[in-house]
């Protein structure tokens, strides 16, 4: 079953954040964040659906927890947990076919740079995710930091532990990155194609039919 | 096909440079570049490729014609459709996340209709048999299937030239044969290959030519037969791997049973690969190589063993008492294959002593460490500023100032040259004198014949075989 046009979730995502911007009352977002696990199940990512779930929930209730004592933490979790409903939709776009979503972005006359640098952004979190991984497996390696309390008692060299190799691997990796780039036509002239076939068709019209209802109704009727 | 003339090239920013180099490789002809790290093979390949000036800037003189184009002056289609690139590391290179996607990138950025793309795609598949891996995804895939997809996707337009920079770093022995096998095929279509590589055996089934270079000269030029009849001390001379090595004169090894690993098994949860049911008995002083392909739990055993990763059975006895993961931590010390993951200040000094408390002995051992692995002269620079085997050197002498017991180092000979070789050898035998115990994970057999007492063969996360004649079996 082919999952919705991306063109589908940039309008969505549209219409969520001009939403999220108009919601003042909780429970909106409580249902926005339902809303937007509905659309993840129904493009068959019901794992990625719990986990934001999960997350959205936990923040909500660490943040009711710390609400009259650190209001500082109250105000992080809460801003955390309030911007869940516009990761969600973004993720829809994320583990989508990046050459499908070059396709998509061309045809909306996004301009070619944008499109390279947001897929080489896709291609980046898992790498840079993965660079972390090994970075503090490299510090256990050697021994430094193998436990909470190193942790905790060596902060500021802790963190430069973690930036200094990671900085150092993003120059590299952009570096090649880049040289490829300009063996691999990146920068050609030519309008790019693609082996799939994009459009936009009925189901994205019903798709953002029901989803622009279910999203009013949620601002309007609560 | 590919001609060089009085070429002479220097980084705007002073760092190594090539100077007054001739030569011409025709279609379908396969050269291969050989010399210390750092001589200006890479230099050589940017220059082909058009990479140098356009982005690696500096000062180009004399004449490069590929196909009797000038590179620097093509755009970027036609760069796109005269040369194949893979470079060392093909992490590196990918953009998209699927394997097919990958392949397909270049022909789509060049404007190829989707007709035409399928046709090449199940073209070069076919030619490099990744015919299963179409619609994996790129992070799944081993370094071996990274490494054929990189090649795919360089192929894919049948490109005129192919540059291969170091294509064996990250290859098993089986690896590097199929590599072999796919480069004899597109020979056979005419495409020029030039190769950057210091493991030159391999290659000799398919080149027609070596280029010596040399602090940025090309210094020699040997067809197959000339190569072949050079000997080991003409190859150590040179800073070039040697073809045989002498075997292992025995290490300061005791009696005194240091670790005891008894049907240590582990699983990872995703993929349900690991290992299962290891037994190994480590001395004071010895070294042991693990041996065996790509994915076959090498890597995963020494996790387990400096409690990078907790056992699902088994157990790990440390001076005879059972070692959980913290303690196998402290007594261990992993040199990790690449260096940039384990460099973290601002000092080689610094990066030496970091995380330890400054005593005396530690002063002492600092000082015998810059000495032993001669990093005298580069105590003051930034780790990051330094090259590869400058780095491990500087994250050896750190492991010989620490006071762990159990030294492991993960294919520290990959992309290094001859005397790189040689003094990862000398260095294991320092700790090993130092009465350490030192494993090795390697597809090196030169090095693990030169260093090891004892060779453990892994296969499927299974220890298969052991004893020296692993070794000649493995090659």
């Amino acid at each position: 079953m082919r999952k919705l046009d991306n063109r589908t979730y940039i309008i969505l995502l549209a219409v969520s954040t001009i939403f999220w911007f108009l919601f003042n009352k909780n429970i909106q977002i409580h249902l926005s964040v339902a809303l937007n696990a509905l659309l993840l199940v129904y493009i068959k990512e019901h794992n990625k659906a719990i986990k934001f779930v999960i997350t959205y929930l936990t923040m909500v209730i660490l943040a009711g927890l710390f609400a009259n004592k650190i209001a500082l933490m109250y105000i992080i979790l809460n801003m955390l947990a309030r911007s869940i409903p516009l990761v969600m939709v973004v993720t829809c776009i994320i583990v989508g076919n990046s050459s499908e979503l070059m396709l998509s972005l061309q045809k909306i006359k996004v301009p070619k740079p944008i499109i390279v640098m947001i897929c080489i952004l896709i291609r980046f979190f898992p790498v840079l995710s993965k660079e972390n991984i090994a970075i503090r497996n490299g510090m256990k390696a050697r021994g430094l930091f193998s436990n909470w309390k190193d942790f905790m008692r060596n902060p500021f060299l802790v963190y430069e532990c973690f930036m200094v190799p990671l900085i150092i691997r993003c120059i590299k990796l952009s570096d090649e990155l880049g040289a490829t780039a300009e063996l691999r036509g990146l920068n050609a002239d030519k309008k790019r194609t693609c082996i799939y076939e994009v459009y936009f068709g009925l189901k994205d019209i019903c798709a953002l039919a029901i989803y622009g209802a279910a999203i009013g109704l949620i601002y309007f009727g609560v | 096909m590919i001609k060089f003339q009085n070429v002479f090239f220097s980084y705007s920013d002073g760092d190594s440079s090539i100077k007054d180099i001739t030569f011409s490789i025709k279609p379908g002809e396969c050269v291969v570049l050989c010399g210390r790290s750092g001589s200006g093979k890479s230099t050589i390949l940017r220059t082909i490729s058009g990479l140098i000036p356009v982005f690696y800037e500096g000062e180009l003189k004399g004449k490069v014609e590929i196909d009797r184009q000038i590179p620097a002056e093509l755009d970027s289609e036609e760069r796109a459709n005269l040369f194949g690139v893979v470079f060392q590391d093909p992490r590196s290179q990918f953009f998209m996340n699927s394997v097919q996607d990958e392949i397909c990138f270049v022909a789509e950025n060049i404007g190829l209709s989707a007709h035409e793309i399928r046709q090449k795609l199940d073209e070069i598949v076919g030619v490099v048999g990744i015919e299963g891996l179409l619609s994996k995804n790129i992070d799944e895939l081993s370094s071996g299937q990274k490494q054929k997809v990189a090649l795919a996707s360089s192929l894919i337009l049948q490109p005129k030239v192919l540059i291969l920079d170091e294509p064996t770093s990250n290859l098993d022995e089986d690896g590097v044969k199929v590599l072999i096998k796919i480069i004899k095929k597109i020979k056979d279509r005419g495409i020029s290959i030039i190769i950057s590589e210091h493991r030159l055996e391999p290659f000799n089934e398919v080149v027609n030519r070596f280029l010596y270079i040399d602090r940025g000269m090309l210094r020699k030029v040997w067809s197959k037969e000339e190569f072949e009849s050079l000997d080991n001390e003409s190859l150590s001379k040179l800073g070039l791997r040697p073809k045989t090595i002498n075997k292992n004169t025995k290490n300061k090894k005791s009696n005194d049973l240091i670790l005891d690993i008894e049907s240590l098994s582990f699983h990872y949860k995703k993929t349900k690969l690991g290992i299962d049911d290891i037994n190994l008995k480590l001395y004071k002083g010895e070294v042991v190589s693990l041996l065996g392909n790509n994915g076959a739990g090498k890597t995963t055993l020494c996790k387990v063993i400096s409690g990078l990763l907790k056992e699902n059975g088994g157990s790990i006895k440390y001076r005879g008492k059972v070692a959980n993961r913290n303690l196998r931590n402290k007594f261990c010390y992993f040199v990790m294959q690449d260096a940039d993951y384990q460099l973290y200040s601002d000092s080689v000094v610094s990066e030496i002593s970091i995380g330890k408390k400054i005593t005396e002995k530690l002063k002492k051992d600092m000082v015998d460490s810059l000495d032993a692995f001669s990093l005298n002269e580069l105590k003051d620079r930034h780790p990051a500023s330094l090259s590869g085997g400058e780095k491990q050197r500087v994250i050896l002498a750190a492991a010989y100032c620490s006071d762990a017991d159990v030294y492991i180092l993960d294919e520290p000979t990959s992309g290094m040259d001859g005397d790189g070789l040689h003094s990862i050898i000398k260095w294991v035998k320092l700790l090993s004198e130092k009465g350490k115990i030192v494993v090795i994970i390697t597809h090196d057999s030169l090095l693990a014949e030169a260093t090891s007492d004892k060779f453990l063969y892994l296969e499927e996360g299974k220890q298969i075989k052991e004893g020296k004649k692993v070794l000649y079996e493995y090659n």
